[in-house]
């Protein structure tokens, strides 16, 4: 599938500055300007792609049951993740959906867009997480704090980007970040960790993370990487038309759940070919910026070393100047 | 930090006052994870208290306070709230949770340590969790026992006196099944107590959680004065506000993020003065050095000379 | 503020096992397990024996129940082979206990487990392999420096 996400809306990652890694939290809920429009005044998304979107989420889900998975200790965070995602989404979308929770061990949810019209019981419900993710357009994800670590304990995610959310089921935040250069000596994963077991309920934070990505494809994960072409072929496509070439965008929201404490994390994502983004002139300026000052490590983990230097020819040719 | 009206004022049992706070503004108390403390300024100084309930959807916050040493907050408590006196309060912080991988949980309490293990209790029946209790408590001096009376499960030990207490807690952690998680809470003596018995029963440090009454991690902090580079300008910072907002108040405004220590956006230059730093983003040099500090949650603790802009 | 730029390297998530023959901390009841240990000179078992009497447990795979009826206080010691001493700990794990809870000795490595992106299924191949079918799909497997304690499998890209 192809959902592209207009500049209008777009979360647009970069301030003018080179990019590295820092822990780039802030609360959530302020809305961004940004030089093509505007993000950020929700926590999720309910435009005009919502309906396309939930349609391919539902339809991986059946394909790949395990892309929603969770360890059995984990079923009242669970219940605390979807009540939580359910108010929240009805408050910030009240003409999508509605949401009661008079009684806190049962909810009542319609959703007009869906055509859900849900009685849910907390005793009565199999695998709330999975459930939550049939309604929202977001990946779920939740940490517990178990044997001294925050771990991945519960899963429900079809859009994840270059990495297996199936594998690292069970995962220390730590063992599972382990891939991702300059993380680690920095202290930064350390430092992040235990900012996240200092949330309290109540409290939402967000930080962006952004990559590249050759298809426009939602599900770029490790499990979904077979039915891709080769990646030669994908690096022919983009070296003959680098205005294909993909800026990937991860919202990610944090919050601890009110009746558990376990943190959930979800992230909604954005694709946006450069051809797009180029004709806001202020991001081709930004962008040619980062992309050529990134160091080759950090560039081979956002997925665009190998095509650096036609997309630098690229947005040179598309300059103003 | 939030104003809170007192709305109930009951007796807990000998000793033992408990409080019903709502938000001053009429908004509804936030909700807070089973085991969390509410520190609450009373008396000019902040104590922590644990929340009775189980903090989900809560219309209310009731707290449970012991009187204490004469002159403390506690005492202070004791004896000017009454229903309508206003309260300064921050918000509840959760440091002593249920293990939600627990395949059992074991409560011990000693007197006014039973109050977050109420909490626990409640929670624990929300969500079916198999719990055993054990509480002890001087003669006569049994605290919230008629809410213990209605939550207690049925492996339930209730006895009276240290000795008793001690007896009944080392009888329990020594026939607890694997993967079973104890939650201690009571005076200090009690905490060693239960710390020695689970070692010699070699029960692993991360199945046994102790509760300290302690100050609450970010407290408000005392008073400081930040001068302003070359302006000569003057700052008064007070308690409970940070030098980033009062930067804001002077006009001075510092890039920020997180404002809570991490993401290290609001670092400012120090020229002179002493650091009291509580970020998480500073390593042992810099703040060896004492040149940068994070105005979003450190503060001084003489007189700050800032590199302000 | 910016991050510090010194490129440190992706930290490696692989198995990092004990290198000599632990001893085993204290503990009110021990219970040891052979899993693929064929006792060789760097076979822990004899040697935790003489610290602490224990039953023996010889199992790939822990029998059913094996958790039930074990209170806090007991402790697992695990020697063997690589591949099959993860797989047994994954297990423990997966049962509740805590890291300090489990004493590992990797005796030999003879072969590793890996997970399928395609088909979520194991594969056991022998240590050192370059690539491999799926037991669950047939796809060819390639494996990344990437494991997982949780479930003692390394992930791998299929094609």
């Amino acid at each position: 599938m192809s959902a592209e996400t207009p500049p209008h809306r777009f979360a647009w990652p970069f301030d003018g500055q080179p990019y590295r890694f820092f822990t780039n939290v802030e609360p959530a809920g302020a809305e961004v300007r940004t030089a093509g429009g505007s993000w950020g005044a929700t926590v999720f998304q309910a435009d005009e792609a919502y309906p396309e979107v939930i349609a391919e989420r539902r339809e991986i889900l059946r394909r790949r049951p395990r892309a929603a998975a969770a360890l059995p200790h984990m079923h009242a965070a669970e219940w605390d993740a979807l009540t939580w995602v359910f108010e929240r989404f009805a408050a910030e979308h009240p003409r999508v959906a509605t949401a009661d929770l008079t009684d806190p061990s049962r909810v009542r949810w319609r959703n007009t867009v869906t055509g859900s019209e849900l009685d849910l019981t907390q005793d009565g419900t199999a695998h709330p997480l999975a459930v939550a993710a049939h309604e929202v357009a977001e990946d779920l994800f939740l940490l517990d704090l178990r044997d001294g670590a925050l771990r991945l304990d519960a899963v429900a995610a079809t859009f994840v980007a270059s990495w297996s959310s199936t594998f690292s089921l069970g995962m220390s935040f730590s063992d599972l970040h382990g891939p991702i250069p300059r993380l680690h000596g920095s202290g930064m994963v350390a430092r992040t960790e235990r900012f996240l077991r200092a949330l309290q309920p109540g409290e939402v934070v967000r930080r962006l993370n952004w990559s590249m990505q050759p298809t426009g494809d939602l599900d770029a994960s490790v499990d979904a990487r077979h039915t891709w072409p080769g990646e030669d072929d994908l690096r022919r496509r983009v070296v003959a038309d680098p205005g294909t070439l993909r800026l990937r965008i991860e919202i990610q929201h944090l919050t601890a759940l009110p009746a558990t404490g376990a943190i959930l994390f979800t992230i909604a994502t954005q694709l946006t070919p450069l051809a797009r983004l180029v004709t806001v002139p202020e991001w081709r300026d930004q962008l040619e910026l980062v992309l050529s000052e990134l160091p080759e490590d950090m560039a081979a983990y956002k997925s665009f070393a190998d095509v650096r230097e036609p997309v630098l020819a690229y947005l040179s040719s598309r300059s103003a100047s | 930090m939030t104003t809170y009206r007192v709305a109930g004022r009951r007796s807990g049992g000998p000793g033992v006052l408990e409080l019903t706070l709502v938000p001053d503004d009429g908004a509804q108390p936030a909700p807070y994870v089973p085991g969390s403390h509410l520190p609450v300024r009373a008396g000019g100084v902040v104590n922590a208290y644990s929340l009775l309930d189980d903090g989900c959807r809560p219309s209310a916050y009731r707290i449970g306070v012991r009187r204490g040493c004469p002159g403390g907050g506690s005492a202070w408590l004791h004896d000017n709230a009454r229903t309508g006196t206003t309260l300064v309060a921050g918000p509840p912080r959760s440091a002593f949770a249920p293990v939600l991988s627990a395949r059992s949980h074991l409560l011990l309490g000693a007197g006014i340590g039973v109050t977050p293990l109420l909490s626990h209790l409640r929670a624990a029946r929300r969500w079916g969790r198999q719990v055993e209790l054990v509480v002890g408590s001087g003669a006569g001096r049994d605290v919230f026992a008629s809410e213990l009376d209605d939550l207690a499960p049925p492996r339930t030990t209730r006895v009276v006196g240290r000795a008793a207490l001690r007896a009944a807690v080392r009888e329990a952690l020594s026939r607890q099944p694997i993967g079973t998680h104890a939650y201690a809470c009571g005076p200090d003596g009690f905490a060693a107590e239960v710390r020695s018995a689970a070692a010699d029963l070699a029960w692993p440090a991360g199945r046994l959680h102790i509760e300290h009454f302690d100050a609450p991690q970010l407290d408000a902090g005392d008073p400081f004065t930040a001068e302003l580079g070359d302006t000569g300008r003057e700052l008064h910072v007070p308690a409970g506000t940070s030098l980033l907002h009062a930067l804001d108040a002077a006009g001075v405004r510092l890039d920020r993020m997180c404002e809570r220590g991490v993401c290290g956006r609001c670092e400012v230059g120090v020229r002179s003065g002493d650091i009291r730093h509580r970020d998480l983003v500073l390593g042992p040099a810099d703040r060896a050095r004492g040149d940068v500090m994070l105005a979003c949650v450190s503060r001084g603790s003489t007189t700050l000379r800032l590199e302000v802009p | 503020m910016r991050g510090d730029d010194t490129p440190f390297p992706a930290r490696l998530t692989v198995p990092r096992w004990p290198s000599g023959v632990p001893d085993l901390p204290r503990a009110l009841a021990w219970t040891f397990v052979r899993a693929g240990c064929a006792g060789s000179a760097r076979c822990a078992i004899g040697r935790w024996r003489t610290q602490e009497p224990a039953g023996v447990v010889e199992a790939g795979d822990l029998p059913a129940g094996f958790f039930e009826g074990r209170l806090v206080g007991w402790r697992l010691a695990v020697c063997g082979e690589a591949g099959r001493v993860a797989r047994v700990v994954a297990a423990a794990t997966a049962a509740g206990l805590l890291d300090e809870e489990i004493v590992v000795n990797v005796e030999s490595t003879a072969s590793a487990r890996w997970f399928c992106p395609a088909c979520g299924a194991t594969t056991t191949v022998p240590a050192g392999a370059g690539s491999a079918g799926c037991d669950g799909c047939g796809r060819r497997l390639q494996p990344r420096e990437h494991w997982s304690p949780a479930s003692g499998q390394f992930l791998c890209d299929a094609s």
